[in-house]
Formats: C-alpha cells, structure tokens, sequence
C-alpha cells in the first residue's frame, strides 16, 4: 500500500469515526428530548391551575436569600436591584456584593437607595477578600450591599452566602432580570421534596423584549442576527438540555445567572470555588459528590417555567470571549472532578451525565472541527466523494435543526413566549441557518477554550452591556464586567 | 446499503422531519391564536353569568358552539374567579359552573385512572365547594399532589370534621402533603388549636415507646407555634425538653408564641443548647416576647461560638428596646472581638434604621 493510500484509508476511516460520534450524540439528544417532554407534561400537568400566589400567605415558607455580585454595573445596577426588590415574596432578603468596581457602583447604590455604612460582623464562614464595608437601606430594609475587595465572582458570592441570614440562597447575576413569581415557582421543589439543595429555573434572552419598571411587558424576538441565534440556543439548552436531565441522572449545571440553593448545603461544601471560571458548575458537582459519598441530601432539580432574562451578546467579539471562557470553565470543573468519571459511588452521575458532559459538552468542538477540516482535506485528496462530504453534514448538523425544531415545538406547547407568527417564523428560520457558518464559529471560540485551558490562562474577558432597562439604548451606554 | 442510498435515505428522513416538526409548529401557534380568540368568547360570556348571578341581573351572551369543549373552559374560567371570591359567592360561583355540568365533569375527572385529572378535580371542589367525605377520598389517593390537594381543600372551606386526618397527615412521607397538612390546621381556627394541643398534651401522657413520630410531633409543635396560643405553655416546656433537636427548636417556637413571664426563664435556660439552631431559636424567642429580663443573658451569648446564634441573639437586643441598647453598648465599648463585633453593627443599625423586624 501507498503512503497516499494509507493517508486516504486514514481519512475515510476517521470520517467514519466521526459520523458514528454524531449518530450517537444526536441519539442521546433526542433521548435527552424525550425525557424532557414527558418532564415537561408531568410539570404542566402538576402545576395547572395552582395558585402559586397562595403560598405569600403563608407563614411556613422559607427565608430566602438573594445574593447578586455586581463589578463595573453603574449602568444597570440601580435598575437591577429596583427589579430584585419588587419580587413578589416575602420573606426576602437581598444581598448586592461590590466586588472592588473600578466605576461608581457603589455611589450609584448609595444614592439610590440611601445606603449608610454599618459595623460589619460578619463571620467567615467562607475565606474571601476583605469586606470593606457593610451598607444598610434607610428606604429598604430588606437590602444589604457589601463593598468588598475585587476577588472575583465567586468570591463575591462567597461573601454573599457569609452575609446573608436566608435558609435559601438565590444566586443571579446583578445584570438578570427576574420575573416577579418565579420565586413563588422555584421554591416550589424545596417545599416538595426535603432533599432537594438545588434548583435552577430558565434563562431567556432579553435583548428585543420591552421592559419597563423592572418588568418584562412584552416579549419578542431580537432584532441582532447573533442574539436571534442564541435565542434559539436558549431554548434548546434550557429547554430539553437542562430538563431532560432531570430523569437522566441528574442536572451537572444550574446556571450561575439564576439558581437557588440551601444555605448549609452551601456551606458545607465550602462555598464556591474560586479557583475556576466554572464555579456555577463546580458547585452542583460537589454538593452531588457529597451527597453521594455521605448520604446527605443532594436532589438538584430543573424547573422550567421560573424565568429571569439575561442580555446576550450582540457582537461576534464578546460572544467569542463568552463561549471561549465557558468552556474553559467547562474543562476546568471536568478535570478538578475527574474522579468521578466511571466511579460505581457516584451511581447515574458518573455513567451517565458526567461522561456526557466530558465525550459531548467538552470534546465535541474538538471532534466537530478535526470532522470539517478532514472532511476538506480528504475531499481535496479526493479519498472521499461529495457524497460522503454531504452525508457527514446531514448527520452531524441536519439532524441537529430538527432536534431543536423538536424544541421550539416543545416551547409552543408548553410555554409559547414567542406568541407571534413573525418570531415563529424567524425563530425556524434561525434554527435552520444556524448550521451555516454560526455553529461552526462557536467551534472555533469552543476550540480556543481549550486551547487557552491548557495554555493556563483563567481569565474572565470582557462582556460589553447595553442595560436591560434600556433595550433601544445608544450603544455607547455600556457598562463593562471584566474579572 | 451504498452511500448513495444512505445519503438519499438521511435526507428524506431528515427533510420530512423538519417539514412535519415546522408544519406542526406553525399549526400549534394558529391554533392557540384561534384558540385564544374562542377562549376570549368563552371569558366574555363567563364575565356577563357570573356578573349576572352575583349582581341578580342575568346577561344575553350565548355559549359560543362547540359544548363538549366550551364546558371546561367556562368551568376553568368560573374557577379563576374563585380565587378571590370568598363566602356566599363562592357558592354562587359553584351555581353557575353547574350550569356548564360542573358535578359530571368532577365526577368524571376524580374516578379517573390518571393522577393528573383526579389532581384537577381536588382543585375544582377546593374552588367551588368540598365535602368530608371528598376530602377523606381525596386524602387516600396514591398520588402525593392529590393528597395534598386534599389538605387544602379541607383548609379552604373549613372543614372542621378532617382535623384529624389533617393531624395524621403530618406525617405523611410528602414533604408538600405536610406542609398542606399544618396550612389547613392554621385556617382550623379555634377548633384547630384545640385539637392540635390535645393532640400534643394526650402524647405527652403516653410512654416513650408509643409517642408521636418526630415528624408528626414537630408538626403540631409548627402548627401550634404558628396559632399563639397563651395556652400551650406547658406544652412548649414538656416539648423543650425532649432529646431530640428539631423537636426542642420546634417547642422553643412554640413558647415564643405563647409568650408570658413563665417562659422566659426556660428560654433562658435554652440559650445553653448544645445545638446552635435551638440556642439560636431560643434568642429569637426571647426577643420576640420582649423579655427584657434576660438582656444580660442574651448579652453573654454574644460571644457565642456560631455565627447564627450571635446574630439572633444580637437582634433579640435590638428587639427588647432600651434595656437591650444598653447591653449591646456595654458589650460594644468592651474592646474588640466577635461579641463587641457583632454589637456595634446592631448599634449601627439602631441608630441608622428602621427596628428589626420592619421592612
């Protein structure tokens, strides 16, 4: 045999390799969407016609604890924390951390809401960078803000979770919006079950939805190509990812931007880890390893109609520093927890979701892109026909779109934000462009992550913000969050 | 199979999925848009009969056609105003969806096989009007959401004959049919605070051996601390001294809300706990009663070795008033560490805030 032959033997035999890799993850997503569609009916069929306002009443539900860490916000801080104080519940507490701004967030914090400095006695249930100051609000009661040294997100949170007096702790991003009754919905699984310690609710994208008074009044599609495609990334991710998890093992991720956790399960774990840009991930994964090596309790559960709405980003830019340091983070929580890969004490976790997160989430760029580049080459060499080539691209993005068409049916039958027929519409026709050219970005900036992992480098990058009070703002009213 | 026929094969399938799945969807949103007109029919004569019925003027609108559809949906929208109508209205409001056929479509609904029918009938009675014995049914049901759908019913209309089934139901494995359970025995009123300290008082003569399970007897003392029933005091003392912790946080509550004299020395005596949630509750206590006696006590505990305790107890002084500004100044200006810590940000509090406890 030729060297050429045995170059194209290689060729064919990879793209084998890899079209079979696609035929499996897609199966296992169209299990993933099926176990999210009967999650899905069984949740819509149980919460039907409840009265969740019915639980304000009620002098038995937990305290809970809304900790919001807040770096270079001056734009949208204020607003942020109106919104945070609105929420419909009543034993709340609402914990803002200035994690060492370099802008005016505190002054804006103080004059907003009338802040005045009081001792601080907080104990160190957790170690993080000094606490400088402790505010109360004269107006506010319910309102705490530490000004701390600049440590990082997590840390800021740590110091939330030493600050705050809540059973239930609700971790959001200063930045996200959050619906009125979603708490009402989201300590739900907690009054359920006495062994749930965490529980995540949806994100959805802000960008093109009306927002007065810290309230969604109307909801559309954006109008930004790049925030429209992740739109429908949302859907897909929270919608069957994140709930389909629920029968399969477990949930690996509540995302950073909205969860709520038990305040001693927190702490007994140590908080969040400061050391990765993965923390939100981290965290779920140790207070599951320490339920399953100690018996503790450890349910971490999705509930897909508490909502809260992020700003995503409308640049190629910030997106690519967005999704590079997710995975990043992703490969870090992977390998800090290797152990638990195939570990009979960790049960479902360990055969089932954690490898999925490791042969799927983690290497698929790494597949994906090895999948195009040979796909070219062994065209040019001509060790494949078009025919293989067009093959490759039916089973790795093809049966992707109708996977997440699946999706936005799933959506239209259970929650139907998107109520007209313009976003239904742009929403199909985001889903079946987003294989050209989108997708195979994504690898890119997925594949940089990795490279920058192992490069050592744990930064945060920046991410612009336009403010979700002012959605047809200038572009120039940015504020920046750097870590 | 040549690549040919697989390719052809994978584009076929692929293609006639997405063509079914988009067809599907846009049929899904056209039909709830339509859907959503029907319904504003539905709402609009629902609007004008229940207006009719509570004002003694009955409208003109027509069902819109279509029965077997329309019914649950009048008798959905019906519920919807049950949720804030309360009394004699509620009773006309079960008239009314009578009118849609409310007892078959119940009936129908609570001898089904599936969980999730049963579950909407317990909260159409819950809404138009529950009887014992439906509670009872609804209480045996295997499925947790249907049992406790069952205590709120029996909370909602009062149903003064279910206490005891409320009290067992305490019990219960569901975390959500307890919390239902202790709900309804709030709404019990007069006769519920009489049956839950029987309750408590008739375990209290029993051996060890035959006593209420933690679950059940941390329940009652919930639910009796919740009543402030001057009452229970006894009850609260016995319970505060059980070996168990939850129980003992769960009494010390209790005393909290029975409040008086007599209980402030137990308090006091609680705040050397060996478990911090029960001193940390015993703090709370005595704050909450305004046991200004026990400020020096509460002061000692400042220097206490978990954080909870020292906040709790730091905010029980800020509760009692002067008698408790004046320790947290003594403990304060007594030079550094957690207990003077802990002090000056209650004082910074005082002086710069609303008291504790407002909001």
């Amino acid at each position: 045999m030729t060297a050429r032959e045995m170059v194209d033997v290689v060729l064919v035999d990879f793209q084998w390799g890899v079209l079979v890799y696609f035929v499996i993850v897609n199966s296992f997503y169209g299990l993933l969407l099926l176990s999210a569609t009967v999650e899905m009916v069984r949740h819509l069929l149980g919460i039907r016609a409840t009265n969740m306002s019915r639980l304000l009443g009620s002098g038995l539900i937990p305290r809970i604890s809304i900790i919001a860490p807040a770096y270079n916000e001056e734009a949208t801080v204020e607003e942020s924390v109106r919104s945070l104080l609105a929420i419909s519940y009543p034993e709340l507490e609402v914990v803002v951390i200035n994690d060492g701004s370099r802008d005016a967030t505190v002054a804006v914090l103080q004059r907003a809401f009338d802040l005045v400095p009081v001792h601080a006695a907080i104990e160190p249930a957790v170690v993080t960078q000094p606490v400088r100051q402790v505010y109360r609000s004269k107006t506010h009661s319910r309102l705490v803000v530490l000004d701390k040294q600049n440590g990082g997100k997590a840390d800021a949170m740590n110091a939330g979770i030493n600050a705050c007096t809540g059973d239930l702790v609700c971790a959001i991003d200063a930045d996200t919006l959050i619906e009125p009754d979603a708490f009402q919905r989201l300590v739900v699984p907690f009054i359920e079950r006495s062994d749930t310690v965490a529980a995540g609710g949806t994100i959805r994208v802000a960008n093109g939805v009306r927002i007065e008074h810290g309230r969604v009044v109307s909801v559309s599609m954006p109008h930004n190509a790049l925030a429209s495609i992740q739109a429908v990334e949302y859907l897909r991710a929270y919608l069957f990812g994140r709930l389909g998890w629920n029968r399969l093992g477990g949930n690996l991720i509540i995302s950073g931007a909205f969860g709520m956790f038990r305040r001693d399960a927190m702490l007994a774990v140590g908080g969040y880890e400061t050391e990765t840009i993965g923390e939100d991930m981290e965290m779920i994964l140790r207070l599951r390893r320490r339920s399953l090596a100690t018996g503790e309790p450890g349910k971490v559960v999705f509930v897909p109609d508490p909502v809260a709405w992020t700003e995503v980003p409308e640049t190629a830019k910030v997106l690519a520093g967005q999704r590079d340091r997710w995975h990043r983070g992703l490969a870090d929580v992977l390998w800090r927890n290797r152990a638990v890969l195939f570990n009979p004490r960790y049960g479902a976790m360990a055969f089932v979701s954690f490898p999925y997160f490791l042969f799927v989430e983690f290497f698929a760029p790494v597949l994906e892109a090895l999948g195009i580049v040979t796909t070219i080459v062994a065209l040019a060499f001509g060790a494949i026909n078009g025919k293989f080539a067009l093959l490759f691209l039916l089973l790795a993005y093809g049966y992707g779109a109708v996977l997440t068409l699946a999706t936005l049916l799933l959506e239209e039958l259970s929650f139907h934000r998107y109520t007209t027929f313009r976003d239904q519409l742009t929403l199909i026709g985001w889903t079946l462009v987003e294989s050209l050219g989108y997708r195979q970005r994504t690898v890119v900036w997925r594949f940089r992550g990795i490279v920058k992992y192992f490069k050592g480098n744990k930064s945060w990058g920046s991410m612009e913000r336009r403010g979700l009070a002012r959605p047809g703002a200038a572009p120039d009213a940015t504020s920046a969050t750097k870590r | 199979m040549t690549i040919d026929r697989l390719v052809s094969d994978v584009i076929v399938v692929e293609a006639v999925a997405s063509v079914a799945m988009t067809a599907f969807l846009l049929a899904a949103g056209a039909l709830r848009r339509h859907g959503a007109r029907r319904h504003a029919m539905v709402r609009a004569m629902v609007r004008q009969r229940v207006t009719g019925a509570l004002t003694g003027r009955p409208g003109s609108i027509q069902a819109p056609a279509g029965k077997r559809r329309v019914r649950p949906k009048a008798i959905h929208e019906i519920a919807e105003y049950a949720h804030t109508i309360g009394g004699a209205d509620r009773t006309t409001l079960a008239s009314v969806a009578e009118q849609f056929g409310l007892t078959d479509y119940m009936r129908r609904l609570a001898t089904s096989m599936f969980w999730w029918r049963r579950l909407e009938a317990a909260r159409l009675v819950t809404l138009f009007g529950v009887t014992a014995s439906d509670v009872r049914r609804m209480a045996g049901d295997r499925n947790w959401l249907v049992r406790a759908q069952a205590a709120t019913a029996a909370g909602s209309w009062r149903i003064q004959s279910t206490i005891p089934l409320l009290i067992d139901m305490l019990g219960d494995d569901a975390p959500l049919c307890r919390f239902e359970a202790k709900q309804a025995l709030l709404l019990m009123g007069v006769e519920g605070a009489m049956a839950v300290a029987s309750a408590l008082r008739d375990d209290m003569a029993l051996p060890p051996t035959s006593r209420l399970s933690a679950r059940r007897a941390d329940g009652l003392l919930d639910v009796a601390a919740s009543m402030s029933e001057a009452n229970m005091v006894d009850i609260g003392v016995a319970y505060s001294q059980s070996t168990r912790p939850s129980t003992r946080r769960a009494a010390t509550a209790l005393l909290a809300a029975a409040g008086g004299i007599e209980v402030t020395d137990r308090l006091t005596q609680l705040l050397d706990d060996a478990v911090p949630a029960v001193r940390c509750a015993a703090a709370r206590a005595l704050g909450a009663t305004g046991a200004w006696p026990s400020a020096a006590a509460l002061a000692r505990h400042l220097d206490d070795d978990a954080y909870d305790v020292r906040l709790a107890v730091a905010t029980a002084l800020q509760r009692l008033g002067a008698p408790g500004t004046v320790m947290l100044r003594k403990v304060a200006g007594g030079g550094s560490g957690r207990a003077a810590d802990m002090a000056r940000q209650t004082l910074d509090v005082v002086e710069h805030l609303a008291p504790a406890g407002a909001t």
